[in-house]
């Protein structure tokens, strides 16, 4: 059976999850314990024989949002797939992120002899869809139209295993949350120095910062003199955390400076922008001395650090 | 308009200052003349949407203008802060330094959630005693040792 796959990554979206046009990605494109949603979902796929994988953004084109340039790009893929004699095809949109059996769930679908088979969990429909290609070969109209005939009368596939829907930025903080105690199937990209506490290679940790496991600081970061990380927080790759400052109960995102003696807490980083979860609010900041991209005006650093991959230094359990 | 320290307050002699969304150059504008009332008055000021480097030299300049009176009492609403940064907590503390140096009162009031959140980011929720329980504070009260560092330097 060849199998086919076609990956959408959708809009970027704020705070409260309606869609943001400001943004510069997606969800599914920001990183969680060293590698983004996007690519721990294609590593899925591969991991049961799906190698044949097409990516496609909603955002593509500067037309409106799921616009004709997007479809366009969908349909010329699916034909692709179409004619290349994929019997399967798998649709799959990363707004949430699923934890999905793709064997038993091929196995579901061609055992139940329909048409297209759509994933379910308690909430309801997971964004994943598997459809016979035969069908979508032969059908009129645009594939488009051929799959919405479908979509009326497809079986469904309940899931019961590890979901998150990861519409809004508290999503995705939980998704980072649920992968450091383990209620995800999300390995960190790093080794584990000490209980619960993973280092990408090449970060540094001053010998006088204090980490609190579970936690993660990804490839590159750097962490100086007197930096508290706790509450199930995740440093991901190439950032650095200024001296004296906590960072409480949330996410930084790859490549952002944090400046010294602040508190970042409850709230994800991501370059010059912070994301408060508990107050809803989205902050911009043009000031170098808060909250920064790395490399917008800081160089990067000369080491001080103590700490080496494989050194010693204060590490809370 | 409500007591401040349990001073009594002369609601004639209240005064109001506002910025109104400002552009470059137009902060002369933005706080109304006060009118001479007497050495009790009130000053109320609502900081505008974007309190950051752009606008704060300007707005200090034209509020210790405002400041230059003995014993101001100065209230600083933050209602409708969408924007600041250290140069919006730098103006803060020259307000507090200036009033504490005529030896008048401060207080923070209606702290919007962008204005909170850079307060906790920069730790300064802690020094000035803000919590989700109390979003009002006398920056006097809070900043005491500051105070008394000041007056000593005065004496």
């Amino acid at each position: 059976m060849h199998v086919g796959a076609i990956v959408t990554i959708p809009n970027a979206v704020g705070l409260d999850g309606s869609p943001d046009r400001n943004a510069k990605t997606s969800i599914a494109g920001w990183e969680v314990l060293g590698s983004s949603v996007l690519n721990r979902v294609l590593e899925r796929l591969r991991v049961f024989g799906i190698g044949d994988i097409a990516v496609l953004s909603e955002q593509h084109g500067t037309s409106a949002i799921g616009g004709e340039a997007f479809w366009n790009l969908w349909e010329s893929n699916v034909g692709r797939y179409v004619s290349y004699g994929v019997s399967v095809l798998v649709l799959a949109r990363v707004g949430s992120y699923t934890e999905l059996d793709f064997g038993d769930l091929l196995r579901f679908h061609r055992e139940g002899q329909s048409l297209l088979t759509e994933v379910h969990d308690q909430q309801g429909p997971l964004e994943v869809v598997v459809v016979n290609a035969a069908h979508l070969r032969d059908g009129n109209g645009s594939y488009r139209s051929r799959l919405r005939n479908v979509l009326s009368k497809p079986q469904q596939y309940r899931f019961a295993g590890y979901s998150n829907r990861l519409r809004s930025v508290s999503d995705f903080r939980r998704l980072a949350k649920d992968a450091l105690l383990g209620r995800a199937a999300i390995r960190p990209f790093g080794e584990e120095i000490a209980p619960n506490v993973w280092m990408g290679e090449g970060a540094q940790i001053d010998a006088s910062a204090l980490v609190e496991g579970p936690a993660y600081i990804g490839q590159d970061s750097r962490i100086r003199a007197g930096v508290r990380i706790c509450g199930m927080s995740a440093v991901e790759q190439r950032c650095e955390i200024d001296c004296g400052t906590t960072v409480d109960d949330s996410c930084v995102m790859p490549k952002t400076y944090v400046g010294p003696g602040l508190n970042v807490s409850g709230a994800v980083a991501a370059e010059n922008t912070l994301f408060h979860l508990r107050r809803n609010v989205k902050l911009q900041f043009n000031d170098r001395r808060l909250l920064s991209a790395i490399g917008a005006g800081r160089g990067w650093l000369p080491p001080t650090y103590l700490w080496s991959q494989r050194g010693s230094g204060r590490l809370v359990q | 308009m409500e007591p401040i320290l349990n001073l009594p307050v002369n609601l004639d002699a209240v005064t109001c200052a506002t910025w109104p969304n400002v552009a470059l150059g137009d902060a002369k504008e933005a706080i109304q003349p006060l009118p001479e009332t007497s050495n009790l008055c009130t000053v109320v000021v609502n900081l505008p949407g974007r309190v950051t480097a752009k606008e704060v030299r300007m707005l200090m300049r034209d509020l210790k203008a405002e400041l230059a009176v003995d014993q101001p009492c100065v209230v600083l609403d933050l209602r409708d802060v969408k924007e600041m940064d250290s140069a919006g907590l730098d103006l803060l503390l020259r307000c507090v330094a200036e009033t504490i140096r005529r030896d008048g009162t401060i207080r923070l009031r209606g702290i919007s959630p962008e204005a909170a959140t850079v307060l906790e980011l920069t730790g300064m929720d802690q020094i000035l005693g803000l919590s989700p329980e109390n979003t009002e504070v006398d920056l006097g009260i809070a900043l005491q040792d500051v105070v008394e560092a000041e007056r000593s330097l005065a004496a």
